[in-house]
């Protein structure tokens, strides 16, 4: 079935009146065939009485008479009812004296008895048609008259009373498929509307649908789409935030380089130059550092999730943070630690987690001052598992801790060239997995960011998944 | 000239200083609001570079503060702000013209001389007087339509002397304009430099105040 709402209108709706308009010219058929038949039934028994009245007062005159007993049999052509129904034929009747003696008989009549019964009516065949007949005598049994009527007579008044009452239906139904199809249309008009104007807009009209102009049935979807608009908006302005915010990010790093470059062409002696360059080659990496961080950042979609969600040993993936960060410890000359065992297993995305803990360990290590100390530990306390890096770096005041998750947000006089995007790569994996971030000062004496994992343990099993 | 920078970014700050010391101008830089204002109250600079996104105090902040404390040196905002709204802010609380990163340093430096014309009152790019023709974007001198050759700093004391006709520049002055914090300051430089440009562009030009520094008269 197609889904076009007035389509399954029309073919619900008319076939269900039709079928209902049958039924009740079928019911209407059936009761005025009874109350035909016992209308016709009463002026048959009329008949028959006058018939009575009229053979008793002519053949007692007969009988009386002659002398005979035997009076002549006649036959009559009836033509009783000469306009229309019942038609000629249609009508016989027969009178008899002491049941035995035919005296007088319609044409279509038989000449045998057409009912066995002594009085009232029967329904019988006679020449192979289903006939009514009525049967009164006189009190002396003398006479005996019987009337009939051919029953298909009262089919044929029934079927036309019923014709008549059906025949507008033909006229009718498809009236009435009109305003099923017309009032269908009226009342997805609004929607149509609706629909007219969404294809009118602009891609960046996000705006939501007047709900009260939709039909009250109509509303859920309207509230649907509104509710994914407003959805779609909101993702919108993200990323067209994120964009601009990151587009000007880039214009600092790239102002630096251009300004190198243009030094490194008019200096006068190849020291200067060369120290320009170099210059150059540092903003670069640092702008290719800034542009990968901010890749990482898109990629971590916060309407998606994670899909890859495994059971992690945190260990595990702190020993190969580690071991990847180490390289840029043994440069500033820093101790770097791991303290912990194996085990802590969390529900988490493996990369993910590495992503964090890479730019936790890499920040601790840029903003520790050579020969330092970093220390990363994960500990259990309960059902809770905390991961924490502790440096002997110069730590962050109260006050400027609420602001370094920021986008963008660089600590003042450092001389690290972060792309100060880090720790909201950190806050945006965290939130996806919906883990507690505290900023807190280390036994080191510098900064200790806490983060906070729900233990998850698989019916005592203590073997690292890897 | 003495030029402050205003930049919190390291690698760009060093960039404009030695870019600008490239170009023969004495260039400090500071990497925040209270630095910036601190250097103000101690030197006395020709024009200020300022960039907008500063921690701290921010840069309109700063420039709010110069502006209220009588200080007219000519300001020149640097923003990643490419917004049409962030340049009339800057404009408006008293900024004379701004640069959108990333910018060329020749461009800032075309900048850098208009304004400072400006602020001397002047609206022809050279400087006249008399027979002696100035031209800052070139950094030549004619005198009487000759070329005179002139080292760089010569060259700034003329420019310092010239766009202050009529007013007496003390020796400090002058050495404000020669030397950046991190340069060596040799003393006697200042007179060895008059005395260059006397040879040079004829004795009268330049009049020695005694005890208190030098005058071109108007």
């Amino acid at each position: 079935m197609t889904s076009s709402i007035r389509r399954r209108a029309l073919f619900i709706i008319l076939p269900l009146v039709t079928g209902i308009w049958l039924l009740s010219a079928y019911i209407s058929y059936y009761n005025t065939k009874q109350t035909v038949s016992s209308f016709l039934d009463t002026q048959l028994a009329q008949n028959g009485q006058a018939l009575l009245a009229m053979s008793m007062h002519e053949l007692v005159e007969q009988l009386l008479l002659s002398e005979t007993k035997n009076p002549i049999a006649e036959t009559v052509e009836t033509s009783l009812w000469q306009d229309g129904y019942p038609q000629e034929n249609q009508i016989a009747f027969q009178v008899w004296l002491h049941n035995k003696t035919l005296t007088l008989r319609s044409k279509n009549a038989p000449e045998t008895q057409m009912s066995s019964i002594k009085k009232g009516f029967d329904t019988v065949s006679i020449f192979g048609n289903p006939w009514r007949v009525y049967t009164v005598s006189t009190t002396d049994k003398i006479i005996n008259i019987q009337v009939a009527m051919q029953i298909s007579a009262h089919n044929s008044i029934a079927k036309s009373i019923t014709e008549r009452v059906i025949t507008p239906l033909v006229f009718l139904l498809p009236i009435l498929a009109f305003f099923i199809w017309y009032g269908v249309n009226l009342t997805l008009l609004p929607i149509k509307q609706i629909s007219i104007d969404l294809n009118q807009r602009k891609t960046s009209d996000l705006s939501p649908i007047d709900e009260l102009r939709a039909p009250k049935e109509a509303r859920p979807l309207t509230a649907a789409v509104n509710r994914l608009f407003s959805q779609l908006k909101t993702a919108f302005d993200t990323e067209k935030r994120f964009t601009s915010d990151a587009a000007h990010e880039l214009r600092t790093p790239l102002a630096a380089l251009k300004t190198h470059a243009e030094i490194a062409l008019q200096a006068k002696d190849t020291a200067e130059q060369q120290k320009a360059l170099r210059h150059v080659v540092q903003g670069v990496n640092r702008a290719t550092r800034l542009v990968e961080q901010l890749l990482t950042l898109a990629r971590l979609d916060p309407d998606t999730g994670f899909t890859n969600i495994r059971r992690v040993d945190l260990f595990i993936a702190a020993e190969s943070v580690l071991s990847n960060e180490a390289h840029l410890a043994i440069d500033k000359n820093i101790e770097i630690g791991l303290g912990g065992t194996r085990g802590k297993f969390v529900a988490a995305n493996y990369d993910a987690i590495c992503v964090l803990m890479r730019n936790l360990v890499d920040n601790a290590i840029r903003y520790t001052p050579r020969d330092g100390e970093v220390e990363v530990n994960i500990d259990r306390r309960d059902n809770i598992i905390i991961l924490s890096i502790a440096d002997s770096g110069p730590g962050i005041p109260e006050e400027e801790r609420s602001k370094i998750f920021n986008r963008f947000y660089r600590s003042l006089g450092t001389k690290e060239s972060g792309s100060g995007l880090g720790l909201s790569i950190v806050t945006r994996i965290a939130d996806l997995h919906h883990l507690n971030i505290s900023l807190g000062t280390s036994r080191l004496g510098g900064l200790q960011i806490d983060i906070e994992f729900t233990a998850k343990d698989y019916e005592g099993t203590s073997e690292p998944v890897e | 000239m003495r030029i402050l920078i205003v930049e919190d970014d390291t690698l760009l700050g060093d960039g404009i200083r030695v870019g600008l010391s490239q170009q023969g101008y004495a260039a400090d830089w500071v990497e925040d609001g209270s630095m910036a204002q601190a250097a103000l109250l101690t030197n006395e600079y020709d024009a200020i570079i300022l960039d907008l996104g500063l921690p701290k105090i921010s840069g309109l902040e700063l420039l709010k503060e110069i502006r209220k404390n009588g200080n007219n040196t000519p300001v020149i905002i640097l923003t990643a702000q490419d917004g049409v709204e962030d340049r009339i802010a800057g404009l408006d609380t008293g900024a004379d013209d701004y640069l959108t990163k990333p910018f060329d340093l020749e461009e800032l430096t075309a900048r850098l001389r208009a304004m400072i014309r400006r602020s001397g009152g002047r609206s022809s790019p050279v400087i006249q007087h008399g027979d002696i023709v100035v031209d800052p974007a070139s950094h030549s001198v004619k005198n009487n339509g000759v070329v005179t050759d002139i080292s760089p700093r010569e060259f700034t004391i003329l420019q310092l002397l010239l766009e202050n006709q009529g007013l007496v520049m003390s020796r400090s002055r002058l050495e404000e304009g020669l030397y950046a914090w991190n340069d060596e300051v040799e003393s006697n430089t200042v007179e060895v430099h008059i005395h260059h440009i006397r040879k040079k562009l004829g004795a009268k030009l330049i009049r020695t105040i005694r005890g208190v520094g030098y005058i071109v008269d108007k």
